[in-house]
């Protein structure tokens, strides 16, 4: 399966939220949807969802116009919503009935995932008696029952403790290893970096970068190199290096990463280090993290150079 | 349809499980059965005691006391100046069995002791005084003594005149047959149907309404809208939830409806003939079909306004000051159809019967009391249908609309502007 959003546009009371959004997910990988609070991630989402309708834009699977209703889908909203007064089990036979599954399946697939999520004990319980990790786990029960084919998560990872977040794991693990279309937003990058072969940022409405991860990486991290001097302060060598020509130098708390311009080879840049009595503790190929690459996209102002990087990335 | 049969199903398992529709129900039951025992209760009561409400029995100064209740010990009297003739005097109620005190100190002695309850002070044969140290509302002594002594200075005059006044009685007393053949219909038998039926709404209306927007409103502030207009369109949403209260509501007044029945047959010795015709013939086969319809079409057409109320706020607590311009047009539609109970031809009746928002309740009470041209039932059926179809939409893309409303709360007119200009 492979679904494309394509050049979707919504505006509310005349402010435009999303401009031209366009992406595609194949199924089989997870895709990561990023951005900073209020770029457009939920919007996105909601539209995709038919939450409410975009202005212009269209949604197509395989090629052909998204029919929601001849697809499984399960859907984890940002905002979590499910009766707080209302026993676990009922409502999550309810959700399972209304995704078209007959009221037996609905029970049996509802106590198999609160057995699996270590829940079962509280199936009579109202939801609002459960701790929010738990309740937050319900949510997403919900969004599993139906064994979905498309699995749309929007920030499922929140609210969960490292053990939770372990079975949530394994779950979207299992629905990648199942060969289903898996898109899910988080701010945790850690969690997007783990599954995520697929990364989509978005900014201000905009998608300024939807790319295969381990290429942008790459991209990214073409002509950078990891430099760490043995027995000498980061703040001293990279005053140091900095003095070399045709280089920029930065640094994290690993090491420095040096880029090479105007051409100058790997090579050419260690034979100076050498030359200069620099003794060598570290030396690598760089490639930034997510959190870097994010980081440097956000900081990266004029949208003229963000388009670029989005045709580089290869959107359909 | 499978997605509103779903809907409808858990909405009507959880209002069922409600604590608070259980024991509403239970409470009103009870009431209602109180309320068919009231006659026996009263039968019973009126029974064992010998009552002081200054019912004076059957008076009223004739010249045979068989049978008048013996409350005249209640009283005392005094005659001022011999205004009258004692000997006369006693041959009137209540006068004949009650002590004579020589001056009025001695009279209000008596009262202030309680030996007795009431004193008259018989100043003149056309005037006297009644001292009391209570008087219940409902009180007829003044009535009682006043036509006594009427009756006393009539026969005087007759007398004087050389008329026999018990042939005045005679005379006065021919029975008269009076029989009343109603074409159309009796008003006061009607009454009572209409009365409770009118009741009957506007319990439903308020407390379904009330729960109807309430339970949207929480759907909406558990964030749990969004999950279901992804699962299920809003139609199914609203017309099972809608279509749930119905159930239960009608579940209730059926239940109510068998109580007040199974009170009634129980009761039925007790109860006074007048009343027991007003049941019999005021529940006809047509009235009773008729106020199912109208109850049914209009307690859907305000839930459905409720519903959009509910789908406008953002939060539970703001529902009940969301609801009040319904309740207002509610409220007068019953303050208006109450009116119309007593004048059920006039034109005010004509006009409510026949608007949507006033006729459920309008038209089955001016079916009731009296007869309703054809045009005017179909037409008023027909109106309500129609407004019943447009609340309906209205709350659908109300409720669909005000899924991703949150914050500030939208006016019900607004909102319907929002839903034309969507549409456009």
């Amino acid at each position: 399966m492979r679904l494309e959003v394509c050049n979707i546009n919504k505006s509310f009371s005349g402010r435009h939220i999303l401009h031209d959004v366009s992406f595609r997910v194949e199924s089989g990988k997870a895709m990561g949807f990023l951005g900073r609070n209020g770029a457009g991630k939920t919007t996105t989402i909601r539209t995709l969802m038919n939450v409410f309708e975009p202005d212009s834009g269209e949604f197509l699977l395989d090629g052909k116009p998204f029919d929601r209703q001849k697809y499984k889908i399960g859907y984890l909203p940002e905002e979590r919503g499910m009766y707080s007064k209302i026993s676990i089990l009922d409502q999550l036979v309810y959700f399972g009935e209304l995704k078209h599954m007959s009221r037996s399946d609905a029970k049996k697939s509802a106590r198999k995932w609160l057995e699996r999520f270590e829940l079962a004990e509280y199936e009579k319980k109202p939801l609002d008696t459960l701790s929010k990790g738990n309740q937050q786990k319900i949510q997403i029960l919900q969004a599993v029952i139906n064994d979905p084919d498309i699995l749309i998560l929007d920030e499922p990872f929140s609210g969960l403790d490292p053990v939770n977040a372990q079975v949530l794991k394994e779950l979207i693990r299992e629905y990648i290893a199942k060969d289903r279309l898996v898109i899910f937003s988080s701010h945790q990058m850690g969690y997007v970096e783990e599954f995520c072969d697929d990364v989509t940022f978005i900014k201000s409405g905009r998608i300024i970068l939807s790319a295969n991860l381990k290429e942008t990486k790459r991209d990214m991290g073409r002509n950078k190199l990891r430099i760490k001097i043995s027995g000498m302060d980061m703040n001293e060598a990279q005053k140091r290096i900095s003095a070399f020509s045709d280089i920029r130098v930065d640094m994290d708390r690993q090491s420095l990463i040096v880029e090479c311009l105007n051409n100058r080879t790997p090579n050419e840049f260690l034979s100076e280090v050498i030359s200069n009595n620099l003794p060598v503790e570290l030396f690598s190929f760089y490639e930034p993290s997510l959190e870097d690459i994010f980081i440097q996209l956000e900081r990266d102002e004029g949208l003229d150079g963000i388009d670029s990087k989005t045709e580089g990335g290869g959107i359909g | 349809m499978r997605d509103l049969k779903t809907v409808f199903g858990f909405e009507l398992s959880n209002k069922l499980k409600e604590k608070t529709v259980r024991l509403t129900t239970i409470i009103i039951l009870v009431i209602i059965l109180i309320a068919t025992f009231i006659p026996t209760l009263v039968s019973m009561l009126s029974g064992d005691s010998s009552g002081d409400s200054g019912d004076m029995g059957q008076n009223t100064g004739g010249h045979s006391y068989e049978g008048v209740a013996p409350l005249s010990d209640e009283y005392g009297y005094v005659i001022e100046n011999n205004a009258i003739s004692e000997e006369a005097l006693k041959t009137l109620y209540p006068f004949f069995q009650s002590k004579s005190y020589p001056d009025e100190k001695a009279l209000r002695d008596a009262i202030e002791k309680e030996e007795i309850k009431k004193g008259i002070l018989v100043t003149s044969a056309t005037s006297f005084k009644l001292i009391a140290n209570d008087l219940s509302m409902y009180d007829t002594s003044v009535q009682s003594i006043s036509a006594s002594l009427s009756r006393f200075n009539r026969d005087l005059f007759l007398s004087k005149e050389g008329i026999d006044p018990a042939k005045v009685d005679q005379a006065e007393n021919v029975q008269i047959q009076a029989d009343t053949e109603i074409l159309g219909k009796n008003a006061l038998t009607g009454y009572a149907f209409a009365y409770v039926g009118m009741f009957m709404i506007y319990m439903l209306v308020i407390l379904y309404g009330n729960s109807v927007a309430t339970s949207v409103a929480r759907e909406k502030n558990d964030r749990t809208m969004e999950l279901l207009i992804t699962n299920t369109s809003s139609n199914n949403l609203i017309w099972g939830k809608v279509l749930a209260s119905m159930v239960v509501s009608i579940g209730q007044l059926i239940l109510m409806i068998l109580v007040a029945g199974a009170g009634i047959v129980l009761n039925r010795d007790n109860y006074p003939e007048f009343m027991i015709r007003m049941i019999k013939e005021g529940i006809t086969i047509d009235a009773l079909v008729l106020f199912i319809v109208f109850s049914l079409f209009g307690s859907l057409m305000y839930y459905f306004l409720y519903a959009s109320v509910g789908a406008l706020v953002s939060k539970v607590e703001e529902v009940n000051s969301a609801m009040t311009p319904i309740q207002f047009v509610f409220i007068a539609a019953f303050l208006l159809s109450s009116m119309g109970l007593n004048m059920p031809d006039g034109t005010l009746m004509r006009v409510i019967s026949i608007v949507p928002f006033t006729s459920p309740m309008a038209m089955f009470i001016r079916y009731s009391m009296t007869t309703v041209p054809i045009v005017d039932l179909i037409g008023a059926l027909v109106l309500l249908l129609v407004t019943l179809y447009i609340m309906a939409y209205l709350a659908t893309r109300i409720y669909r609309m005000g899924t991703l409303n949150y914050g500030n709360r939208i006016g019900f007119f607004k909102a319907v502007g929002m839903v034309f200009k969507n549409v456009r």
